[in-house]
């Protein structure tokens, strides 16, 4: 009925990722809690809400008695932490509580029966494609901060996963701006999908995706659910139901203003403009004539601010007003050394992207000039 | 157990006192209500001659047994057992068949009626009390009343029956009433073949009114709505330029049964104040739901005078709820316009209001002492006695109010607040005088802010839409969008016109990013085109202002200089209101010495 | 549970099941009744018979009936369907300090403490419960054929979550259904019932619920049940909720007690009797919740938990005093509420004549008025003894 031997450390790491599962506002009491199950020299740890996010690890350990039992997310981790270092062993029995008991501690937690718990769904007939966990990171770090935090339109705070052959485009838009990260498969897949994946579980999986693992990442799309499976752990979620917005009639072109402009010199001066522009709705102005880019942010309260840089230009001048912390948020995803803008009009979209990567764009629309 | 039980004689005599058929509307609005009480969706009423020669209720409703109808027929049944005061039965069951042997008395009655489970309808047929017939027919599931020659047997009542004219209208009046009390049950009312009123049962009380008053004078009733733990005020009421001599359309629903009530009628026309040419009344259609178990046991169902067990509240919260609905469409002002600086008894009774066409204590700023009182900085101190005095605004208008408190406002200038420090980098603590402020410097620099602003006409910042939303618009919401298509556009809202009926929004206010800007377009969009309010557009200026002043402001938890904090302090007094941050919530607290005094027991 | 299990309401469970029969289920229903009615377990049951794995290819309306056995079935009846979500009004009770945060060890970011919530008087639904509902509304569904989400007392709903609501409604999704209930329909945005289905649920006639009653409880006296039934006004619901406390059974037996007593009572007993009636509120509350809950909603908000359950008290009381009026009346005892104290009623008949019945009914109804306007209860009722005795 339940028995297994681990190490503290282990045990603690392994609980906080799976209690990442655990949203902690679940209408059934017994998803709060973590799912144990000791099999053979292994513990299966898995925490979900049914919607949002489920995650699943796994743990070698000595598994004395296989079984199964849930306990409180939190109140497990609270412990698990607290234990001193070294063998920690965790068993149950048929009351439903858990046992703990490292060096000098002895603990009985009220657990559930592990029949009620919910369990990752699996996926039925599922698009799978596998990549480096650094590409997943890259693709990740690069669209899901343009994903909307307004909760009353659902879509706009997920991302698309788009596959067809090779091709997977990546795409995230809270009507302000949009990124769009195009990469190539290793192979093609069986089916072409599309999955709008919601936040959360991405971005949990940013958090344990190691650009320097060798191991790659498994994602698997069916109709109405996604898994990620990275390194013995798997993060899944409920896709999000609808349409997402026709992103290529949003993607401008022809713009006829090239701008290039080193990446940190850009943030540094928006930074500092952004001061300023604080007080008018983040509002910074560019002005690109010559060989020069200025920035420039007004507020009544505060005054004004303004920067020169140095730029390469191709076409006529140009001015165009953005918000400075959108600009922020696109340089901060990126590591290349320039950026290109495209611009047309001033109350036309722009076109960002790094000078270096034709695969990364981000559309962003202006603000209007006073 | 049959549904229906013979009822104590105590109810029968006043049944048989003539209580419930008076005229031919009695007869209407017991039929009705019985169907009401059936559970129907839909009713429909046919009359002929004002009700004199015809009155034919059909609903869908439950129906009734073979058996319950015979009861239902006979004298003194009822399918409550008991009294009219009986508490439970009120809640469910209502008064079927309490009024069918008295009008059978009366008049001729026919009654078919069946049940969901049965195959096929009984029908009953009454002569002067006595039943002449009973067969078998078909006929749908429902509850079918024919009420002929009201009164043929009785020629002395029958003398006392008004014009065909006359008696009609009060049957319509009836019809009317019911339907306003029921706006999810679909009612058709026919007379002499013509139909005078039809309501859907789906679009609530407000395609009711546009079904009695016409869709044109449907949109000068305004929504109001007032809500307290355990009593819910809501309904429309008209806008001035909507009146009546008299106060018959004034009509009141207590926990959906309508009611006459001179109390509410006159809370009703004092909210209205100087908005009333002199002699008119306003129309109104109010509910008012008291208690979760929508019982009140205070209504006598065959009486419709009222009686509230606390008058005064009942009163008070009517007025206020009138009020709200009338500055909400911008129609009198509550706002923060031109507030001075007034002192409210924080514990205490509202303030007292000020001479002018104020007839009551403003409910804007009643309700605002409520939320001081319970405002936990507030409790911390000083639970229960009187020992605090808040700043709260002063009644708009008020001519001698204001003046007398903006001599206090000048006294306290004169002395302006000294800065003593800050307290968890949070509030400021100064001295007025002898007194002791608390200021939230988060709501104290916001209400700078939007003042400082309020001044100067400043552009809004507009975010252009990469998605452009799309909007379905009714045709008024589109001709209100194109007439005020500027104003708009100033704000910071652009439409494009994208087909029949449909826009793309373009761009929002850059104080709307990262917000649901839907909502608040389509409100203002709603807004515009039901009340062709300018006002609507001052206030979302007003709202984005606050909005970008709180975006700006100084945050709790920010450390201030000596210097900063005397500057803001200064600065807030220069503000209209410099007591009610642009949310409404309180930003300063004061403390008089005398009230510290009695706190350390030093009298 | 199932279609078959539920008392009364045959004509409109024959409506819902055609509507499953056929497929056309619609986007929204709003079931509209009493309270304790059965709207709730109807909706369950249909949520069930949508999903049931075992009730695939049904041919007529009788079909339609979940398995209860399959895993569906099973998880929709405990609520861990991922779904399936009901939605209820509730209030939270105890003093919450807004500035008290403290670390989640989980996440390691503040966390406000864990609120408590319980339905009683004044129970709303929160804009909270709504954003959560549309968010979840918004995911493809996991294993049903129809999702489905249950907001019970709907009109509960205060504006901002009524709107917040109306914007998932008016964007609908095929495969999900949601399930309004409530007891004042017109307290509704007139918006939302327009984007509903409107199923009216009716009180059961007495009858069906004591057949009901009798055969699911042998071991409940006919005459208990008889009693409990005409007290509970065809709210089936709150009968069988009354039947399985037999605390509650008790409560009423002390009630009708005091009112022997009280028709013979000095001064005195009066005063024993209001402080009587007020403990009967507190002990009607807590045997009629759930009770760790019940105990801290008593702790925290104990002045509004005791109006809620007086008005349950009066109730009881009025049952008495209408069989008295009922038998001072030519009636004869056949309608008779406490069947199972005849003989008292009998014996104390004569002593009450209509009018007096009729007053004392008036004197429960204003206390019931009282109760929601903040009168002080004891005061209230110890007054209300005293205006029943007979003198």
């Amino acid at each position: 009925m339940f028995s297994v031997t681990c190490e503290q450390h282990t045990l603690y790491e392994k609980v906080q990722l799976v209690s990442r599962g655990v949203s902690g506002r679940s209408t059934q009491p017994i998803q709060n809690n973590i799912f144990l199950q000791a099999a053979a020299d292994n513990l299966i740890l898995v925490a979900t809400d049914m919607e949002f996010i489920g995650v699943k690890t796994t743990m070698a350990v000595e598994a004395a008695e296989e079984g199964t039992i849930t306990v409180p997310a939190r109140i497990l981790t609270d412990l698990a932490g607290r234990l001193p270092p070294g063998p920690v062993s965790l068993a149950a029995d048929e009351s439903n509580s858990l046992k703990i008991t490292g060096k000098h501690s002895d603990f009985d937690i009220r657990g559930l029966p592990a029949d009620d718990f919910q369990q990752l769904p699996e996926l039925d007939d599922p698009t799978s494609f596998s990549m480096t966990q650094a590409d997943l990171l890259d693709i990740l770090d690069r669209t899901v901060f343009a994903t909307s935090t307004d909760e009353t339109r659902p879509i706009l705070t997920g991302t698309l996963l788009k596959i067809s052959g090779k091709k997977l485009e990546t795409v995230a838009t809270d009507t302000y701006r949009l990124a769009l990260y195009e990469s190539l498969l290793a192979s093609e897949v069986q089916r072409d999908q599309e999955a709008i994946i919601s936040r959360r579980p991405l971005v949990e999986l940013q958090r344990i995706l190691d650009p320097d693992a060798e191991e790659e990442a498994e994602i698997h799309i069916s109709q109405n659910q996604v898994e990620f499976v990275v390194g013995g752990t798997v993060i899944g979620s409920r896709l999000i139901d609808g349409q997402f917005v026709n992103y290529p009639k949003v993607i401008p072109t022809g713009g006829d203003k090239k701008i290039t402009v080193k990446c940190d010199e850009l943030a540094s001066a928006l930074d500092r403009a952004l001061v300023v522009a604080r007080q008018d709705a983040y509002r910074v102005v560019l002005r690109a004539k010559g060989e020069t880019l200025t920035v420039s942010a007004k507020s009544q309260d505060v005054g004004e601010a303004e920067e020169t840089l140095e730029i390469s230009l191709e076409g006529d001048e140009a001015e165009i007003a953005f918000n400075a912390e959108f600009m922020l948020d696109m340089l901060g995803a990126i590591d290349s050394e320039e950026l290109l803008i495209e611009l047309s009009g001033p109350l036309n979209s722009g076109l960002l992207r790094p000078a270096d990567d034709e695969n990364y764009l981000y559309v962003l629309m202006p603000m209007q000039i006073m | 157990m049959s549904n229906i039980q013979v009822l104590p004689e105590s109810v029968a005599n006043r049944i048989a006192a003539g209580e419930v058929v008076e005229r031919p509307a009695s007869v209407v609005k017991e039929l009705i209500e019985n169907a009401i009480d059936a559970g129907a969706s839909r009713i429909e009423i046919q009359l002929a001659a004002g009700g004199k020669e015809l009155i034919r209720v059909i609903d869908d409703g439950s129906g009734m047994s073979a058996e319950d109808l015979r009861l239902a027929v006979q004298r003194f049944a009822t399918s409550k057992i008991s009294a009219a005061e009986d508490l439970d039965s009120i809640v469910t069951m209502g008064f079927r068949g309490e009024a069918l042997p008295s009008i059978g008395a009366v008049a001729q009655l026919q009654i078919s009626t069946r049940q969901q489970d049965s195959a096929e309808a009984h029908r009953i047929t009454v002569r002067g009390g006595e039943v002449a017939g009973e067969e078998t027919v078909a006929a749908p599931v429902g509850t079918d009343v024919e009420v002929t020659h009201l009164f043929y047997n009785t020629p002395a009542r029958e003398k006392f029956l008004a014009t065909t004219a006359t008696e009609r209208g009060h049957c319509i009046e009836w019809c009317q009433r019911l339907a306003l009390g029921r706006p999810d049950i679909a009612f058709k009312v026919l007379h002499d073949n013509q139909t005078v009123l039809t309501t859907a049962g789906q679009g609530g009380l407000q395609a009711v009114i546009a079904a009695i008053h016409g869709s044109n004078d449907a949109r000068l009733f305004l929504p109001m709505r007032l809500e307290t733990e355990d009593i819910t005020i809501s309904g429309f009421i008209s806008s001035p330029r909507l009146t009546r001599a008299n106060r018959r359309a004034q009509l009141f629903f207590v926990n959906n049964r309508f009611v006459r009530s001179s109390s509410l009628s006159h809370a009703v026309t004092a909210a209205y104040g100087m908005l009333l040419p002199s002699g008119r009344q306003p129309l109104c259609v109010i509910h008012i739901t008291i208690g979760p178990n929508a019982v009140d046991p205070n209504v006598h169902p065959t009486k419709i005078e009222v009686r509230f067990g606390n008058q005064g509240r009942i009163h008070g919260l009517c007025q206020q709820a009138v009020e709200a609905g009338l500055a909400e469409a911008g129609l009198r002002s509550l706002s923060t316009s031109r507030p001075g600086l007034s002192r409210t008894d924080a514990t205490g009774a509202p303030p007292q209001p000020a001479a002018g066409r104020w007839d009551g204590p403003l409910p804007d700023m009643s309700r605002r002492a409520v939320r001081l009182r319970v405002n936990p900085f507030v409790d911390s101190i000083d639970a229960r006695d009187d020992g605090l005095e808040v700043f709260a605004d002063a009644p708009p208008d008020a001519a001698d109010q204001q003046e007398a408190d903006q001599s206090a406002l000048q006294a306290e200038a004169a002395q302006a607040p000294q800065v003593l420090g800050q307290l968890s980098g949070r509030y400021i603590i100064a001295q007025a005088g002898t007194d002791l402020l608390l200021i939230d410097q988060h709501r104290a620099a916001e209400r700078v802010l939007l003042h400082q602003m309020g001044d100067k006409t400043t552009p809004v910042a507009r975010q252009l839409l990469a998605v452009p939303l799309n909007l379905e618009l009714t045709p008024s919401e589109a001709a209100a969008v194109e007439d005020n298509a500027e104003s708009l556009l100033e704000l910071g809202f652009e439409f494009e016109e994208f087909g029949p009926s449909a826009y793309l929004l373009r761009s929002i206010p850059a104080a709307l990013v990262g917000r649901d800007y839907e909502t608040a377009v389509g409100d203002l969009i709603r807004d515009l085109a039901q009340w062709q309010a300018p006002s609507s557009l001052e206030r979302a200026r007003d709202e984005l202002a606050a909005l970008v002043a709180c975006h700006g402001a100084i945050k709790a938890g920010t450390q201030l200089t000596h210097a900063e904090m005397q500057r803001l302090v200064e600065d807030l007094a220069a503000t209209d209101a410099p007591a009610v941050c642009p949310h409404g919530d309180p930003i300063i607290i004061a403390i008089t010495a005398s009230q510290l005094d009695s706190k350390f027991k030093r009298s | 549970m199932s279609f078959a299990q539920i008392a009364g309401h045959e004509g409109t469970l024959q409506v819902l099941k055609k509507a499953v029969l056929t497929g056309r289920i619609p986007q929204a229903y709003l079931f509209v009744g009493p309270s304790n009615v059965g709207k709730t377990l109807t909706a369950v049951e249909l949520a069930k018979a949508l999903n049931c794995e075992t009730l695939t290819a049904p041919e007529t309306v009788d079909d339609i009936e979940p398995c209860d056995q399959c895993s569906s079935c099973v998880r929709i009846e405990k609520g861990i369907h991922p779904d399936f979500r009901i939605v209820q009004p509730l209030t939270r009770i105890g003093a919450i300090d807004d500035e008290e945060t403290e670390a989640d060890p989980v996440t390691g970011e503040p966390s406000k403490k864990k609120d408590e919530f319980v339905q009683m008087e004044g129970a709303e639904i929160r804009i909270s419960q709504v954003r959560e509902l549309i968010e979840s509304a918004s995911l493809m569904t996991n294993q049903a054929r129809r999702r489905m989400y249950i907001i019970t007392g709907a009109e509960t709903m205060n504006i901002a979550a009524a709107n917040a609501f109306l914007k998932t409604l008016e964007e609908p999704s095929a495969a999900t259904t949601f399930v309004l209930t409530t007891a004042s329909p017109n307290d509704l945005l007139p918006t939302i019932v327009s984007r509903c289905q409107v199923v009216n649920f009716h009180p059961v006639p007495a009858a069906v619920a004591r057949d009901f009653l009798v055969s699911r409880y042998p071991e409940v006296s006919a005459e208990q049940i008889q009693s409990i039934v005409a007290m509970s006004s065809g709210r089936i619901g709150w009968a069988i909720k009354l039947l399985q406390q037999p605390d509650v059974l008790q409560i009423r037996s002390d009630l009708l007690d005091l009112c022997v007593r009280l028709a013979a009572a000095d001064w005195v007993e009066c005063l024993r009797g209001g402080e009587l009636l007020v403990d009967a509120a507190e002990r009607w509350w807590l045997a009629t919740n759930e009770e760790e809950i019940a105990e801290k909603a008593l702790k925290a908000s104990r002045d509004r938990v005791l109006r809620t359950s007086m008005g349950d008290i009066l109730d009881i009381l009025a049952t008495w005093f209408r069989d008295l009026l009922l038998l001072s009346s030519d009636a004869g005892a056949d309608g008779l509420i406490n069947m199972d104290r005849a003989e008292q009623l009998r014996d104390l008949a004569g002593r009450y004549d209509a009018k007096k019945c009729e007053a004392a009914c008036e004197h429960l109804q204003r206390m019931h008025a009282q109760l929601g306007q903040n009168a002080n209860l004891r005061l209230a009722a110890e007054n209300l003894a005293l205006r029943l005795i007979v003198t």
